[in-house]
């Protein structure tokens, strides 16, 4: 399986996650010339990572990728296969998806200092601690963010967090998660994981490496 | 006899209407209703921190975001299928869902909210449109050759679909863009045959009604937008 894009979006960190989890082989490849190019809008016509060729199979959206994975490769399902279980591994992901990554994506124009507005930023971080707070309710965290295993809720709980702490304390000197104990739990263990805190690290990097060019840039 | 599944929001969004489509697609009976006192109150709250709807409550099972309602109903309920079976065939169901409603749907919600008076933000709805467009324009290209939206058969990707484009249509209308899907054929072609579908027709013609019951101004909201 070809993934076009790169692992410091955390779209496509989810798809490294579950293929890693369910031993699936896959490249990460960021094409060379990017993602609006005639040919890859043929792939995908958004232009957006991550879109994956799996044989002839094309495909976008990182949701339809992951069920994708579990309904072509049947061991170490990521979607919990009773109706319940399914539903709550996929509610917490879609907490994250829906909820607090879009909220944390709203904080970015204010990560930088000539454009910050006070008034907006302080609006954006209340709406990020509200819906922190959402998180912090529906997550499991024993240790895994639906449970005892690792489930789709991880793949996109995890890039999630991790993002959220470069982001923040770029525009806050509060302490990322608060005082959310589960969150901060789920977060700790997530770091020393076997097979999160490895894509933690990689996703590090690349940032460093986005930042340092961005920086020869100006 | 199974209690009927209790569905909590109103026909006109189109996260309410994919998930009655569903429910009906699988012969499940439902209750559709608004709770007395809104969606801003503790007790809602309590079935879903994000006050929004749709949610389902089947038995001890509470749930919100269509999409896990939908695929929790298509575990849980297995005689009539919404996937096919095949992992290709269902990540394109999926995918034309997925398109629908993230990109060319989420635009017309926002166009709708600004006509309304009911959005949190404000708008450049020339840039909206053109992403509205550019969302048309994906549709077009993952949706299948078929009767249906994914093949010859009614399916998961129609329980989104279908209401997508109707409140598509609806926003576009009240910008004078009833052309809207003249340059998409297969979208066009879809969306005629759809609406006189048996099973999505009839929620197509509520959603209208209450749609234009709301640009007549006269939608009760719950503070918050649909």
């Amino acid at each position: 399986m070809e993934i076009y894009g790169s692992i410091l979006s955390p779209f496509v960190a989810r798809l490294v996650l579950a293929a890693r989890y369910k031993g699936i082989k896959h490249k990460v490849v960021m094409p060379k010339d990017g993602l609006k190019t005639p040919s890859f809008l043929k792939l995908n016509p958004l232009g957006k990572m991550p879109t994956i060729k799996d044989g002839a199979t094309v495909l976008f959206e990182s949701g339809v990728i992951l069920d994708y994975m579990d309904a072509k490769h049947k061991k170490k399902p990521i979607i919990p296969t009773s109706a319940k279980g399914g539903a709550q591994a996929r509610l917490i992901g879609a907490v994250f998806a829906e909820y607090v990554q879009p909220a944390m994506f709203a904080l970015f124009p204010q990560t930088d200092p000539a454009n910050r507005d006070q008034k907006v930023l302080e609006e954006k971080l209340t709406a990020l601690n509200q819906m922190l707070d959402v998180a912090e309710k529906m997550i499991v965290a024993k240790p895994m963010a639906a449970g005892a295993r690792f489930t789709i809720a991880d793949c996109y709980a995890a890039p999630t967090l991790f993002f959220l702490h470069s982001i923040v304390p770029q525009v806050s000197s509060e302490p990322v998660l608060g005082k959310r104990t589960k969150l901060k739990r789920y977060y700790a263990k997530a770091k020393k994981d076997k097979l999160i805190g490895p894509v933690f690290e990689e996703m590090g990097e690349a940032m460093k490496a986005f930042l340092a060019q961005r920086q020869a840039q100006q | 006899m199974t209690k009927p599944l209790t569905i909590y929001g109103r026909i006109l969004s189109p996260f309410v209407a994919k998930v009655i489509l569903a429910a009906k697609f699988k012969g499940l009976p439902y209750e559709l209703s608004v709770p007395k006192k809104g969606i801003k109150t503790p007790a809602y709250f309590k079935l879903n921190p994000v006050a929004k709807v749709p949610v389902m409550i089947d038995g001890d099972t509470v749930l919100f975001e269509s999409d896990v309602i939908v695929e929790y109903l298509e575990v849980k309920y297995k005689a009539k299928k919404l996937l096919p079976a095949s992992a290709k065939g269902a990540a394109q169901a999926r995918l034309i869902g997925a398109v629908a409603t993230e990109y060319a749907q989420a635009s017309a919600i926002k166009l709708v909210r600004h006509k309304r008076g009911t959005a949190t933000e404000p708008l450049d709805v020339n840039a909206t449109m053109q992403d509205l467009e550019k969302g048309l324009n994906a549709l077009e290209h993952v949706l299948i050759k078929g009767k249906y939206a994914a093949g010859a058969k009614f399916g998961y990707a129609d329980c989104a679909l279908a209401p997508a484009l109707c409140f598509i249509k609806a926003a576009a209308d009240w910008y004078n863009r009833s052309d809207i899907f003249d340059n998409h054929p297969k979208i066009k072609k879809y969306w005629t045959a759809i609406q006189k579908n048996k099973l999505a027709g009839p929620v197509i013609e509520d959603m209208f009604d209450m749609i234009d019951v709301m640009k007549a101004g006269k939608l009760p909201t719950w503070s918050q937008p649909d």
